[in-house]
């Protein structure tokens, strides 16, 4: 390192050195912020950030050592084929967020495979770019240069570049810019350095017009994705939701986006379907009747989740109800379904009943910490997908449940789907029976979510009811027993109790939901 | 050569922006901040003073039946011990401002998190008096003879998980598909050969805690004669994964590596409680622990709960003197700032054996002797309080203890990991740092260190370890609360366990009994509660003979005649 080989050659320092050493810092610029903008785009877009952050830089650096490898293939005509490269860099490297967003809305299924097959190409160009740019000064500067001056410049530019951008991305360009608007700032970049190339070595060059054209339409095809960002955010939003959306926001606990078509409205959590206001009543109604029409005078009724009011709207049919508590974590959602004039008209005004208060907090901690029974209790939470939804599911969670029902009170427990997810679905039955509770398993067809599961809890055991409020869309008293007829498919298996200690349920429930998305 | 450098360099570049992106900078203000909690050390050391003489003497004395001195488990069980059988005038002094000891709680933001202990493993169904405990608090009930535990205060699912090769895995036990290729079959083979070797170590309940539940044989005092890393080197376990498994287990445990502790104390790790299990053996699901957020100051809390008007803190014990007719206990108040006096028939000493040794004019020869064969273990506890929790990189899910491969620290639990709610927010990561080292003078350089450095050096060494695993950490963290022990624990070294002078001392002499871990040659609640009982009822016997004795000399006639 430090041999003090060579002065610095500091005195009167070519235009084109300068050029080249500037483009040297623009690539290194671009090549960092490709690698970022994937990596942003693919958590954005698949959740898990760090997973997402770090395979994709893992997969790019490899890419880059392919690229650095394959440079030594180059022999003649360096300039020329740097830059090409630069072309290329800057027309798939810009387009990359923008044809990954509209590829995710179209095409979810092949997202994963062309984030890295891009991400790959994008890695190899940019792996290519530094040791042509190395070997374009040492072949045209070798008088002035000695290698290790060389390499330590060229690499001061290429540290400084990537350090503009590791700092500007976050703070500055992201919020500015967007990330498809910065996609494309950093390809017309790439393009202006080809642009610089060209002029400096339109000598050397052969053909240099027809580079000309190449680089007028590569920033061209960039200029106008440029202008034309805002479009393509809102067409790619829209054809993955496939309606228009009427409402997106990020609430301190999950996304919340409404939608809206000729079909009807559908609530989206996190990009996971809520309901669907073609087929919710059938959702809602198998939730919320044979629990509460089974109980034969409920009065005191607790909700846990179901902000959206849907459940409350069912509830509200039964005249004895004197009381609804709904207890639901997101403030957004119970404040949104009482106030949009769309959302008003599907959950009936049920949120703005009389007889309903509404809680915001956590269902776990509210229940241990406030005493009261209730005649039936609905469990409308999200399925187990992660470990701390999970403790929702667990034998301990369903005691807290069995402290607050009133005697001959009935819980009832959205519990997936049992034909899917058909070991989960039987795992919540275990374990609400490990508490001592009797547990009633049946399930319905709801098209937007497919087949799906209820369990309905209690010391009393379940007997059917011969009257259902009036009015309901889906339920008639004779088809009842049909909803608690379990086909083969979905008949019981044996499963162990979710425990907090052990959490079986999370890992089942990701086994089975897995591989329906693969 | 610029290739390497270049990947190097763009991916340090890209975590710094990702980091950035997702976690919004913050400067190092937690860092500049940080500070120590707990006492300190001053108060402790003037114990040392007095023996120039230069605090004033006692004004008056006060009387009392019985004292103990020290309110850590071993204190907390012996006050239980005497009160349960009705001996209501006890009186307990502790140093700290709060009873606990090793096993002390700490808030911030309104969460819980340790200061020091944090987890109690199930005990075994020999462990009659603890169980007793445990049901008395709730933690456990009998259900058609088989043993339940209240789920909500057991470890919680994911327990455990190991940072190796730039991912997480599950359990702490080095994975073999996470080592070099040439290293896997050899650390398989000796994970399974390991495993075997404390199986047949653990045969007819060889191993047992309490310790003092099990014989101590000949084979015991063998591998207590030898460090366990010269057993290991012996027995052919040469494994690097294995070794750093084992050695992380020693600090974790002992609060010192292989190299200090015995043979036994590293085989007593596994075989008293939850066994070794080699990768594929089926039984992989470790034991149930007993955990809570602020760790076990949660029983603290409930050992401490009856003791309100019996309970002196900031009470430093300066000197013991055993009498014929009483036993008399000077001590400095902290509050007061004064030199009290107390006098009372049974004493329990319920300190660390070396500052016992201390308090005495003339200190009973047992207790010299178990004192210089003694080395006890610098900690630190810093808890990290994080306004969410930090980036995680992929594999296992985070989990209670999270441990990183090859750091020189144990990792960190997450004190929110135990509460119901059902979205991540907020939490205190409690990490832990035993300093005991691989000799002596590794430990005395190490306890310099930690009493003489700053808090802000201290919590941004901790930042720096954790990091690899949290890159955006330190732009998490709002406050860093640092708890130091200059002598947190007694290292087992070898030899110590099966000392004659730590039997001897737990036999007690006519009004002075010992209560303590040490006793045991390593800390631990079992075994601190285990002596502080044993304390208790050694105490009551001998009041129950002084009572026979009065009642005797009160009837002259029947004394006579019973002489």
């Amino acid at each position: 390192m430090a041999d003090g080989e060579g002065a610095a050659p500091a005195e009167s320092i070519r235009p084109a050195e300068v050029a080249l050493l500037a483009s040297v810092f623009v690539v290194a610029a671009c090549g960092l912020l490709y690698e970022l903008a994937a990596g942003a785009l693919a958590s954005y877009l698949l959740g898990d950030s760090v997973l997402q952050f770090s395979t994709v830089i893992g997969t790019y650096l490899f890419a880059m050592g392919v690229g650095s490898y394959l440079s030594r293939f180059f022999e003649r005509q360096l300039v020329a084929h740097f830059l090409r490269i630069e072309l290329l860099v800057g027309l798939i490297g810009g387009l990359l967020p923008a044809s990954l967003f509209a590829l995710h809305s179209v095409a979810a299924g092949s997202f994963r495979f062309a984030l890295y097959a891009l991400v790959l190409v994008v890695g190899t160009l940019v792996g290519l770019e530094i040791p042509l740019v190395m070997r374009i000064l040492k072949r045209h500067f070798r008088h002035r240069y000695v290698l290790k001056d060389l390499v330590s410049q060229v690499l001061t530019f290429d540290y400084l570049g990537a350090l503009a951008v590791a700092i500007a991305f976050p703070l500055l360009l992201v919020p500015q810019l967007g990330l498809i608007r910065t996609g494309l700032f950093f390809g017309l970049l790439n393009a202006a350095v080809a642009l610089w190339t060209l002029w400096l070595f339109r000598g050397e060059l052969r053909a240099p017009r027809l580079h000309a054209l190449a680089c007028a339409l590569t920033v061209a095809a960039l200029g106008l994705a440029f202008a034309g960002a805002d479009r393509i955010t809102r067409w790619a939003e829209d054809r993955f939701y496939g309606d228009a959306i009427v409402y997106a926001e990020n609430s301190a606990y999950q996304r919340v986006v409404v939608t809206s078509g000729t079909a009807g409205v559908r609530l989206f959590l996190n990009g996971n379907l809520q309901f669907h206001s073609r087929d919710e009543y059938r959702y809602h109604e198998a939730l919320v009747h044979p629990a509460m029409a089974a109980h034969g005078a409920p009065k005191q009724v607790l909700v846990l989740g179901g902000g959206d009011g849907m459940a409350v709207r069912e509830i509200l049919k039964y005249d004895s109800v004197e009381r609804i508590t709904l207890v639901e974590l997101d403030p957004h959602m119970t404040e949104l379904f009482s106030t949009a004039p769309m959302l008003r008209a599907l959950n009936g005004d049920a949120l703005r009943s009389p007889k309903l208060r509404v809680v915001n907090a956590d269902a776990f901690a509210w229940l241990e910490q406030n005493p009261g029974h209730y005649d039936v209790i609905v469990v409308d939470f999200p399925d187990p997908t992660n470990f701390s939804i999970g403790k929702l599911y667990t034998t301990t969670f369903y005691e807290r449940l069995d402290e607050h029902l009133a005697a001959g009170g009935y819980a009832v427990v959205q519990t997936t789907s049992p034909l899917i997810a058909r070991r989960s679905f039987w795992t919540v039955a275990a374990t609400i029976e490990a508490t001592g509770l009797t547990a009633t398993a049946y399930h319905a067809h709801v098209p937007s979510f497919g087949e799906w599961g209820f369990i309905i809890a209690g010391r009393r055991p379940w007997r059917a009811p011969t009257v259902l409020p009036a009015g309901l869309r889906f339920l008639r008293v004779d088809g009842l027993p049909a909803l608690f007829n379990f086909p083969s498919d979905m008949a019981r298996v044996p499963a162990e109790p979710n425990r907090l200690s052990n959490q079986l349920l999370v890992h089942l429930f990701e086994q089975e939901w897995g591989k329906v998305h693969q | 050569m610029s290739g390497l450098s270049r990947r190097g360099w763009l991916a340090g570049a890209a975590g710094l922006a990702g980091t950035a992106l997702l976690g919004c900078a913050r400067r190092d203000e937690a860092v500049s901040t940080a500070r120590w909690v707990g006492a300190g050390h001053e108060r402790g050391h003037r114990l040392r003073d007095t023996k120039s003489g230069s605090l004033p003497g006692p004004t008056a004395t006060r009387r009392a039946g019985v004292l103990v001195v020290g309110a850590g488990i071993a204190g907390l069980a012996a006050a239980r011990g005497l009160v349960r059988a009705g001996v209501d005038d006890v009186q307990l002094f502790e140093l700290e401002d709060s009873a606990g000891g090793n096993s002390r709680g700490h808030t911030m933001a309104g969460m819980g998190c340790p200061l020091g202990a944090h987890y109690l493993p199930l005990p075994g169904e020999h462990d009659t008096a603890l169980i007793e405990l445990l049901e008395e608090f709730g933690l456990r009930r009998t259900v058609m003879g088989r043993a339940v535990y209240d789920e909500r205060h057991l470890c919680h699912s994911p327990q455990e998980r190991l940072f190796i090769d730039g991912t997480w895995h599950e359990g702490l036990l080095p994975p073999i598909e996470a080592l070099p290729a040439g290293q896997r079959e050899r650390t398989l083979a000796q994970y399974r050969r390991f495993a075997e070797a404390v199986d047949h170590a653990a045969q007819g309940g060889a191993f047992r805690m309490p310790t003092a539940h099990a014989a101590w044989t000949p084979a015991l005092a063998a591998l207590d004669a030898m460090p366990f890393a010269a057993w290991l080197a012996r027995e052919g376990f040469d494994a690097p994964a294995l070794r750093w498994y084992l050695d992380y287990c020693c600090r974790d445990d002992y609060g010192a590596g292989s190299a200090q502790v015995s043979a036994w104390a590293g085989i007593h790790y596994f075989a008293s409680r939850h066994g070794f299990h080699a990768p594929g053996s089926g039984e992989a699901e470790r034991e149930g622990v007993l955990t809570w957020p602020e760790g076990n100051a949660w029983l603290t809390g409930r050992l401490a709960a009856p003791h309100r008007e019996r309970l002196h803190t900031g009470c430093v014990a300066l000197r013991v003197e055993e009498r014929r007719d009483e036993v008399v206990l000077d001590l400095w108040n902290e509050r007061e700032q004064c030199v009290e006096r107390w006098s009372a028939a049974q004493l329990v000493l319920a300190l660390p054996l070396f500052i016992a040794l201390r308090l005495f004019d003339s200190p009973p020869p047992a207790l010299s002797a178990a004192v210089s064969a003694m080395r006890h273990a610098p900690w630190l506890v810093a808890n990290l309080q994080c306004d969410r929790p930090p980036l995680d990189r992929g594999g296992a899910p985070p989990s209670w203890d999270n441990v990183l491969y090859g750091s020189a620290a144990l990792g960190y639990v997450d004190a929110m990991h135990q509460s119901l709610r059902a979205h991540p927010g907020p939490t205190v990561y409690s990490a832990y740092w035993a300093l005991g080292g691989d000799d002596e003078a590794q430990l005395r350089e190490a306890r310099q260190r930690l009493l003489g450095e700053t808090a802000p050096v201290w919590a941004a060494r901790v930042l720096a370890d954790l990091a690899q695993a949290h890159p955006d950490l330190a732009q998490r963290v709002t406050q860093i609360d640092l708890m130091r022990y200059g002598h947190a624990m007694s290292i087992p070294v070898p030899g110590l366990r099966g000392h004659a002078a730590l039997q001897a001392l737990a036999q007690g002499g006519a009004r002075v009994r010992f209560a303590h871990a040490d006793l045991s040659a390593y800390s631990v609640f079992e075994e601190a509660f285990f002596h502080g009982t044993r304390a208790a009822s050694q105490t009551l016997s001998a009041m129950a003979a002084a009572r026979k004795q009065t009642l005797a000399s009160a009837m002259p006639i029947s004394g006579v005649r019973n002489q």
